[in-house]
């Protein structure tokens, strides 16, 4: 090839995966992620230490809420991005095998995305509990999290997963209007997901003795046995406890259902690619 | 060789049919592409691009493959370029920079010397140009490519007069006889004496598929203040006859106008049959 001013150029087209096709594929999307590198990390850098900070505040269920929603769209509306200054027809002309453009946009959408989102402010977070006392409250709803995870086999994330795997497939498969049906998808699924717990939520409540007496029987073992009462928080986070316990089954089944509908998106999404009509 | 065999499509949202039972053999060189509105033209377009998969898969293939199948090799080999593309990079710098590296057969010399034609040289941002001047900086990056098949639809569309020209000179020097172009345009007389053969679709059906030295072997293009009495089909236009008669022995060049007039009138069938005679 006769060329200049190109970079990683090939020099000969065969089917087989390639890595380094993989790496223009990236190259190639590049212009339209650059933005996404750097303002959402960050943003959940700010969130982080915003988060962390307003703890200690009166307002701080209002504002912690408002923030993790934000982070939590965020990553939700991620593959929106593929969106920007692209043409389905050069995509889909663009030489490269099926494996290697689904390769990029699933890694992309299904790691970095999440990394993006996610680790800046894991880590600032980390960072702010070593270097300063915390509000105990913020640890118990960190302890709450990382137990949920673990007791669930972090089947619970792949819940989180199901509207970013709607994006990204709405986005591939819709010829016009992509960044709107791509978020208003997701939405969708959010609140299918949403209704189904809280139709388990309010089964639990209305059927489950045990899950409606678990305050009650807390406060009365404790007081039978002599024990001073329990604070506000310690009992709050005892309680949200044994609800993860009710809720077990529940959300290991969620996120049972959620990783195959993730798979099956993924695979769709690269159908899409392979089959898909301009 | 773009070979096409009993190639039909249906838009699966609408149930129209865009093509119905297409077979043809279409061979290096630059074809001109004509039809009505909705004829199916720029169907058949993404269909040998890939962009459409019609049914069976094998009905569209380049040398053998089907192009449905998208592979990289093949795609390497076919670009087409449609009316309103978008390219996904502000410049034509940043193009080369992304995409032409995909591309084995991308020509960096050629680039440079279409762009100077156009009085450009690839760092200017392609969303403050007009319409007209952001095609010839698209035209001038898409021939650079040097695709074994190229695909270009209505190409002219919004070029000024000189630009036209240029682009024309253009696909006469940057194409080479390895490559097979099919260029689709209402605006036929901008590439008069361009084009090796002449495809007509009409309501998804083909209905002539020809090189032009057969064309002009068996009819005439004529022109006469009075009517030509041994005419296959004559129209009136601005004080004269348009005509095309069987060859008589004085080789005319093809009036695609004429010619695709022709093929849409009740005088369709005798033509074809000349055109498709073994013998005179």
């Amino acid at each position: 090839m006769n060329t200049d001013n190109t970079t990683t150029a090939i020099q000969s087209v065969d089917n087989d995966f390639s890595w380094q096709r993989v790496d223009m594929i990236a190259r190639y999307y590049y212009p339209s992620i650059r933005r996404q590198l750097i303002i959402y990390p960050a943003i959940s850098v700010a969130v982080g230490i915003a988060t962390f900070f307003m703890y200690n505040s009166p307002l701080s269920t209002i504002f912690a809420g408002i923030l993790s929603m934000v982070l939590s769209f965020m990553f939700y509306f991620g593959p929106i991005v593929f969106t920007r200054r692209s043409d389905r027809a050069i995509e889909t002309m663009l030489p490269a095998t099926t494996g290697e453009k689904a390769t990029f946009l699933l890694l992309y959408s299904f790691i970095v995305i999440p990394l993006l989102v996610y680790l800046p402010q894991f880590l600032v977070q980390r960072i702010l509990i070593w270097t300063m006392p915390s509000n105990d409250f913020f640890m118990t709803i960190n302890d709450l999290t990382s137990k949920f995870i673990g007791k669930t086999f972090g089947l619970s994330v792949a819940q989180s997963l199901v509207p970013l795997a709607t994006c990204l497939y709405v986005v591939m498969r819709v010829k016009s209007n992509r960044a709107i049906l791509g978020m208003v998808w997701a939405v969708a699924s959010l609140i299918v997901t949403g209704i189904c717990s809280a139709i388990y939520g309010v089964y639990l409540a209305l059927h489950s003795e045990a899950f409606r007496t678990a305050a009650f029987e807390s406060g009365y073992n404790d007081a039978t046995a002599g024990l001073p009462p329990k604070t506000a928080q310690e009992l709050g986070g005892e309680i949200a406890s044994s609800m993860v316990d009710y809720m077990m089954p529940f959300m290991i089944t969620m996120g049972i259902l959620s990783l195959i509908y993730v798979i099956v998106m993924a695979y769709l999404t690269a159908r899409t690619i392979k089959k898909g009509q301009y | 060789m773009i070979t096409l065999k009993n190639l039909s499509y249906r838009f699966p949202s609408w149930g129209v049919v865009a093509l119905d039972d297409v077979t043809a053999d279409i061979p290096t060189g630059i074809h001109l592409l004509l039809g009505e509105n909705g004829a199916g033209k720029t169907t058949l377009l993404h269909i040998i691009a890939g962009l459409r998969t019609a049914a069976p898969t094998e009905s569209c293939t380049i040398d053998g493959i089907p192009t449905a199948l998208r592979d990289p090799q093949l795609l390497a080999d076919t670009f087409i370029f449609t009316d309103e593309m978008k390219f996904p990079f502000p410049t034509i710098n940043e193009m080369v920079q992304r995409h032409a590296c995909f591309y084995p057969s991308f020509d960096y010399d050629m680039l440079q010397a279409n762009l100077a034609r156009f009085g450009m040289d690839g760092s200017e941002a392609l969303d403050k140009f007009s319409l007209g001047n952001r095609k010839k900086a698209q035209l001038a990056y898409i021939l650079s490519l040097r695709s074994r098949i190229l695909l270009l639809d209505e190409p002219a569309n919004a070029l000024d007069i000189s630009a036209k020209q240029t682009l024309l000179q253009m696909l006469a020097q940057c194409t080479d006889e390895g490559q097979t172009v099919i260029i689709s345009t209402h605006t036929v007389w901008d590439f008069q004496n361009l084009f090796e053969s002449v495809i007509v679709l009409n309501h998804g059906k083909l209905v002539l598929n020809k090189p032009i030295w057969e064309i002009t072997e068996r009819v005439s293009f004529v022109s006469d203040s009075m009517p030509i009495p041994n005419a296959i089909y004559i129209e009136p236009l601005l004080g004269k006859y348009l005509a095309i008669t069987p060859n008589t022995g004085n080789t005319t060049d093809v009036d695609y106008t004429l010619l695709y007039n022709a093929l849409q009138s009740p005088s369709r069938d005798n033509l074809l049959n000349i055109l498709n005679s073994d013998q005179q």
